[in-house]
């Protein structure tokens, strides 16, 4: 299918790699559907909006960056997916890029968890308060919490 | 918004399967219990509220700075 996006304008997509968060995520609640894209530099991927042009959010694999990452995940969100193996999931965190770039953040504390066999997807609010919403990129690089 | 008067270890119960108690009031601090079937989450919602901004915050940015942050990133874990 053709994808109408603000970043990248119109682009061609396989249906079946739609993800669908059936509660979409906080502040975008009525958005459900969303497209991964993988960028060119391997780091950072994208979460594009299907229903919306406009939405999309820059991902990346935490644990590229951070491997001791280990934040608490409610049994609930995976049950609210569809439940399954380990293997079949699968965690990215939200980056906020910003000017300059040694600025940027990561929502450690939101992960996004997906079920990559039955295509669904929710973001987790981690109750454990260990990780923050945002966290400076650079200083994960650096070095880890 | 409903507003029910309860004492402490009593309970409300919501749609039939969720059950939240009042286990112990300190002052003006609340202690809840609750129960409810596996796929349902419950969070504080000033975390919800945070990662709520932080989305809206993200969601925005600009992506040309993008391979930029990736070369800093690669040429940092070089240097490690």
């Amino acid at each position: 299918m053709r994808l109408n996006t603000r970043s990248w304008g119109e682009i061609e997509v396989s249906e079946e790699k739609i993800i669908t968060f059936e509660e979409g995520l906080p502040g975008f609640e009525t958005l459900h559907q969303f497209i991964l894209i993988n960028s060119e530099e391997g780091i950072f991927n994208y979460l594009q909006s299907v229903e919306n042009a406009d939405i999309r959010f820059v991902i990346t694999d935490p644990y590229q960056l951070f491997e001791e990452y280990a934040p608490v995940i409610s049994e609930s969100y995976f049950e609210k997916i569809g439940g399954g193996s380990n293997e079949e999931f699968v965690i990215y965190s939200v980056v906020s890029l910003k000017e300059p770039i040694e600025e940027s953040t990561i929502n450690l504390a939101g992960p996004l968890l997906i079920q990559t066999e039955y295509k669904k997807g929710v973001q987790v609010i981690t109750e454990d308060r260990k990780y923050s919403v945002r966290y400076k990129l650079i200083n994960l690089v650096d070095g880890g919490e | 918004m409903l507003a029910l008067t309860r004492k402490c270890q009593e309970s409300i119960i919501i749609d039939g399967d969720i059950e939240i108690t009042i286990i112990d009031i300190q002052g003006d601090k609340v202690k809840l219990g609750i129960t409810a079937p596996k796929n349902i989450t419950i969070h504080r919602k000033e975390i919800y509220s945070q990662i709520k901004l932080a989305n809206q915050e993200a969601s925005k940015v600009s992506v040309d700075h993008i391979s930029k942050m990736s070369d800093m990133i690669r040429k940092r874990q070089r240097e490690q």
